[in-house]
């Protein structure tokens, strides 16, 4: 398994999957570089000799009304949520051909795929073209053997809503019919399912 | 195991998606209530478990009936004590151009497919509420979710069962009972067989019209529907998932 990530944490996991004997290999990776997704793919296929799995989970959050949003947040947003998803299915798809036995993509999708909510201007425009580009690539790729799905979680309680005070949190608690935020784990099994 | 020491009831089971999930949740540890409206094919289901070990009951059962459902209820807590789990699958097809539907057979059709979905969630949703914890899983199929010549009637009754699972799974969320529906395209069953008769084309010909180009298989549908009656899907409601080979992604 190769883990990617743009900052270090990603250095300490995969150190930590090994000394539990896994076998697992960390490419420092900005998804917004087109060269260094590439090198992703090459160094992974380098080191396992093929690819069968792809998980594009990378994303950030931005919760900024469109008035307050900056031109650059709007454009940093959709680099990475939306282009950085493109670019590694690109790369993905094409070695996925080359090998020609099909293969897995998994891309990170959201409740703002579907739904709507104040200040969520550019998340949810990214995550909204992440679902169109998932079922275009069906489409596209199916005969291929190539699956790509999306996961599109609600709330799920990790670092990238840390940001929210008790009242924020108990607000978008109050979202969930099922009156709780999701695991991290709740993701992980529907991702192995996939 | 995923379903270590689940009670699950199955309608439907005797041929099939239903009989096919059958027998994975008993291997994957579920002791099974097989219900059937067919005596015969739901008691070859229950040979057919405990003799892979499995552990399984038969009790009769036409979904459509209210006075069957209370049967089912009663003996399933009498033999396993509890249930954990519902798959309403049970369901019949009907491909017929609007002016021909017969009423009759528009309400024979709705009885089974709509009233027995809601009968099913009618008598065990309030069981699993008292438990806390419960996930029904409705068959419901793509021809809930997009139209197709010749299916205002069958679309009207999986269109029903789409919506029937996300009011079921709001009013039940603070219970912790979860429902979901699927959607599964043709798969390769009696349904698939009929559908090839009617329309005259090959079995081979229907699954070419889907973007992976071939017929869903029961496997396909059973390891979905054991993804969400286990716990692994602890925090999914009211949801849809399709195992359609790409159709509706178009
Ligand atoms: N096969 C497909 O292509 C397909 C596609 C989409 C959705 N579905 C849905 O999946 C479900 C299962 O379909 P299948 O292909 O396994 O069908 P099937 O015809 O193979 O099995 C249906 C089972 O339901 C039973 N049944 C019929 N009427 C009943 C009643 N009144 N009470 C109790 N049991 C009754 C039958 O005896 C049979 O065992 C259905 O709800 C169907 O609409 C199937």
């Amino acid at each position: 398994m190769v883990i990617a990530d743009f900052s270090e944490h990603g250095q300490e996991l995969s150190k930590q999957l090994n000394t539990d004997g896994y076998d697992t290999l960390f490419l420092k990776t900005d998804v917004t570089k087109e060269e260094e997704v590439k090198h992703m793919i090459t160094e992974t296929v380098k080191q396992y000799g093929k690819l069968d799995i792809m998980f594009a989970n990378v994303g950030i959050a931005n919760d900024n009304v469109a008035h307050e949003l900056t031109f650059e947040q709007w454009k940093r947003t959709i680099d990475i949520n939306l282009s950085g998803v493109f670019l590694s299915n690109k790369y993905a798809i094409e070695q996925m051909l080359k090998q020609g036995k099909g293969g897995v993509i998994v891309n990170s999708g959201s409740i703002h795929s579907y739904a709507g909510k104040k200040g969520v201007t550019a998340y949810s425009s990214a995550k909204g073209g992440v679902k169109l580009l998932t079922q275009t690539l069906t489409v596209t790729y199916a005969k291929e053997g190539i699956r790509v799905n999306a996961v599109c979680p609600g709330y799920i309680d990790t670092p990238l809503i840390a940001g929210a005070d008790t009242e924020m949190r108990q607000h978008l608690i109050n979202l969930h019919p099922l009156g709780r935020l999701g695991k991290p784990e709740e993701v992980k099994s529907c991702l192995i399912f996939s | 195991m995923r379903l270590e020491n689940k009670v699950a009831i199955i309608t439907g089971a005797g041929t099939g998606i239903g009989k096919e999930t059958a027998l994975l949740f008993a291997r994957e540890g579920a002791k099974i209530v097989i219900t059937d409206i067919n005596e015969d094919s739901g008691n070859q289901a229950v040979k057919d478990i405990q003799s892979h070990g499995g552990e399984a009951i038969f009790i009769r059962l036409d979904v459509s009936k209210e006075e069957d459902w209370k049967k089912v209820t009663e003996k399933t807590i009498h033999s396993f004590g509890k249930v954990d789990i519902l798959f309403n699958n049970a369901g019949i097809y009907i491909i017929k151009p609007l002016a021909e539907i017969q009423l009759e057979e528009w309400n024979r059709l709705m009885s089974i497919n709509v009233t027995g979905v809601f009968l099913g969630m009618k008598h065990i949703m309030p069981l699993m509420a008292k438990q806390k914890k419960g996930s029904v899983i409705n068959a419901s199929s793509i021809a809930g979710l997009m139209g197709a010549p010749g299916h205002v009637l069958y679309g009207a009754s999986k269109g029903a069962v789409r919506i029937m699972t996300k009011d079921a799974a709001i009013e039940y969320a603070p219970t912790g009972v979860r429902v979901n529906s699927i959607h599964p395209g043709y798969i390769d069953t009696g349904m698939a067989e009929y559908a090839s008769k009617v329309t005259g084309s090959t079995k081979d010909e229907l699954g070419k019209e889907f973007p992976m180009g071939r017929l869903g298989t029961v496997k396909d549908v059973a390891n979905m529907v054991l993804f969400l009656a286990s716990d692994e899907s602890s925090y999914t409601t009211g949801a849809e998932f399709v195992i359609d080979g790409g159709a509706t992604a178009r």
